[in-house]
């Protein structure tokens, strides 16, 4: 229940900054509804759910109860997708499409798959060559060529 | 006659070389995400939406369509040959399917799962041809009123039928509708929850976000899963027997009535015409002991009842504009993006589209039918791909489709996020669809409302004063509220028993 209790406090913080921030936005007259009136009622029906939720889950707990997130085995995988992606986003104008493809590839099979090197360099390859013959040539998607734009 | 006449000229638009060739790919690539456990339709649509911007919009909604049925098709592989069902929609045949596997009789399996439905598929269509048509016109009768109740009442009914407890759905329902109102006000043309971010001033677009929910997501979720034993022995005899076709005959005729009613109802979905076919057959029939060790009724049944609610679901969407779930929000958002509103003026306003998609419905099925039964062996093969060569894969398309879409990183870093938001949805069991379904449909029933509210002049009573915007808002209450009263959800407990069988 501890995570229930976390979660629904979350949702409850939510509930209010929106609320908040859907007044500002302005609610106008009831006849002419202006731009806070829907956010409005949809964060304050969050909150009510939210509170409800807590409630019971407060009054469901016990005191002995300490049960944890369940996502703390998988957390370093989920990390390493995630921070593949990030690094994606954030060098593809810089190195290009092909290459950054080629590192995601390869830092995928290579740090989470933990697969030998040959088969790691060789697939990411393989996926850059084909994504690059794809999407550039047959797609023609203007994918950023970053330093190999001499090149391709 | 004008129906079958319409029927007619919509299955030779469908015949034109680009619509053929998109509906190909569109039945063979959801085959593909039917026998991959851990890409569903829903996932394969979202990665594809970025393609709108360059396809036609008939060929392109034919190939989304296409998805849709054909993971049907091929989520009964893997559930016949591996006991893993691609798609949920696939769980009850793992019963008897790989019982019937294990026997030696796999291919009579494969081949009634697949003759099944392909009639409950056909016989849905002409079910949608003559039913959506008809409902329009009612539609047409609508006001801001009547929209926005009933669009109250699909997001109801999606929530009083979710899995779980109603109030985490409501919850995801009202975040969806929550997201659809960052960027511009629909009236007013102010900024809202933009923070000052320019990718925002657009809104949360639904492509970066169904990506992450549907493609990213389940990567991360399905990281550490296993590939599960693959059915070894060669498969022979494809073609059910004449005792086969006798045995199936009634159960592939009730799964057809009972997957088109299930499929047609909102909030109700494929699984549960599944589950509520094979219960009906073991329930009826003279041996129920032989359920569970290879009754073949127990495959045809189901089988049949997927496909014949995976085509009776399109029946609110293209005649009230009404997104019953995940794919079905996708596919709206899919017309959207081509600039055809879906609703009731729908098929009065774009026959060619309405008409040439069940057109393609009908040859898709007989797509899927011809290639699926030779090209087993090839699915076979595609299950022993391991997941840590797939899911670079997945990844790099999300990121692709995405960046493609807007043209920017911005979009990445939605998914990227949207990715984490769904990751965490699964391990906390709060559902997807009803956070699409609210992000899809908030801007319109946002302007539904507000222009109702501005024709009464402030008074919420024009949502009860008008007969059909009051059966559709008596109909949303009741949902809501009965819960508080009764303790439970009427239909709830037998959907759950279905589920549990």
């Amino acid at each position: 229940m501890k995570r229930e209790i976390i979660i629904c406090s979350f949702w409850l913080l939510f509930s209010c900054y929106l609320s908040v921030e859907s007044y500002r936005l302005g609610l106008s007259t009831a006849n002419r509804p202006g731009p806070g009136f829907f956010p409005f009622i949809a964060a304050i029906a969050i909150g009510l759910i939210a509170a409800f939720r807590l409630v019971n889950s407060i009054r469901k707990s016990s005191p002995d109860d300490n049960s944890e997130l369940a996502i703390a085995g998988e957390a370093k995988l989920v990390l390493y997708v995630i921070a593949g992606m990030m690094a994606y986003a954030f060098l593809l104008d810089l190195l290009g499409f092909f290459f950054c493809t080629f590192l995601l590839v390869a830092f995928y099979l290579k740090v989470i798959a933990a697969r030998r090197w040959p088969a790691t360099l060789s697939f990411a390859a393989a996926v850059a060559l084909a994504s690059h013959f794809f999407f550039d040539v047959l797609l023609k998607a203007e994918m950023p060529r970053g330093l190999l734009s001499w090149l391709i | 006659m004008d129906t079958l006449h319409s029927l007619a000229q919509g299955i030779l638009t469908a015949a034109s070389p680009l619509n053929l060739l998109y509906g190909f790919a569109g039945v063979l690539l959801g085959t593909l995400v039917g026998v991959l456990p851990g890409l569903g339709p829903a996932g394969a649509i979202a990665l594809l939406l970025p393609l709108a911007l360059h396809a036609p919009p008939l060929a392109y909604l034919i190939m989304l369509f296409g998805i849709t049925y054909g993971a049907q098709y091929g989520g009964s592989t893997t559930s016949i040959l591996v006991n893993i069902p691609g798609e949920a929609s696939s769980v009850i045949t793992c019963l008897d399917g790989y019982a019937m596997a294990r026997q030696g009789r796999a291919g009579p399996a494969l081949g009634i799962a697949a003759f099944g439905s392909f009639i409950g598929g056909m016989v849905a269509l002409l079910g949608v041809a003559f039913l959506a048509p008809a409902l329009a016109e009612l539609g047409l009768r609508f006001g801001p009123p009547e929209y926005a109740a009933l669009l109250l009442f699909g997001l109801t009914a999606l929530v009083y039928l979710a899995h779980g407890p109603m109030d985490k759905a409501l919850l995801m329902a009202l975040f969806g509708s929550l997201l659809a109102s960052v960027g511009l006000d629909p009236v007013t043309g102010q900024p809202r929850f933009t923070f000052d971010i320019l990718v925002l001033r657009d809104g949360v677009g639904l492509t970066p976000v169904v990506i992450g929910l549907f493609g990213v997501s389940e990567v991360l979720v399905n990281l550490q899963a296993h590939a599960g034993e693959i059915f070894q022995k060669k498969i022979k005899g494809l073609l059910p027997t004449l005792q086969d076709w006798k045995d199936s005959a009634m159960p592939i005729t009730r799964g057809t009535v009972l997957g088109f009613l299930v499929g047609a109802i909102p909030g109700l979905n494929v699984v549960i015409a599944t589950f509520a076919a094979y219960a009906v057959e073991k329930k009826i029939s003279k041996h129920p002991e032989k359920f569970g060790r290879g009754a073949i009724e127990g495959v045809a049944a189901p089988e049949t009842a997927n496909n014949a609610a995976s085509c009776s679901g399109w029946i609110p969407l293209l005649s009230l504009g009404l997104p019953t779930g995940s794919v079905t929000s996708l596919i709206f958002g899919a017309l959207m993006i081509h600039g055809l509103a879906p609703g009731p003026l729908f098929i009065k306003n774009s026959p060619d589209i309405f008409w040439g998609l069940l057109g393609s419905m009908a040859i898709g099925n007989a797509m899927l039918l011809i290639l699926n039964l030779p090209l087993i062996g090839l699915w076979i093969r595609v299950l022993q791909v391991p997941y840590y060569f797939l899911f670079p894969l997945i990844i790099l398309f999300s990121i692709i489709g995405a960046y493609t879409a807007a043209g920017n990183t911005g979009d990445v870093v939605i998914v990227i996020i949207f990715g984490i938001v769904g990751y965490l949805m699964k391990k906390f069991a709060y559902e997807p669809a009803p956070m699409v379904l609210g992000l899809v449909i908030g801007p319109l029933l946002e302007t539904a409302i507000r222009r109702s509210l501005i024709m009464s002049k402030g008074h919420v009573a024009i949502f009860f004063q008008r007969p059909i915007a009051a059966f559709f808002m008596g109909a949303a209450l009741l949902m809501l509220l009965s819960p508080l009263l009764t303790r439970r959800r009427i239909g709830h407990e037998i959907i759950e028993k279905l589920e549990e069988q």
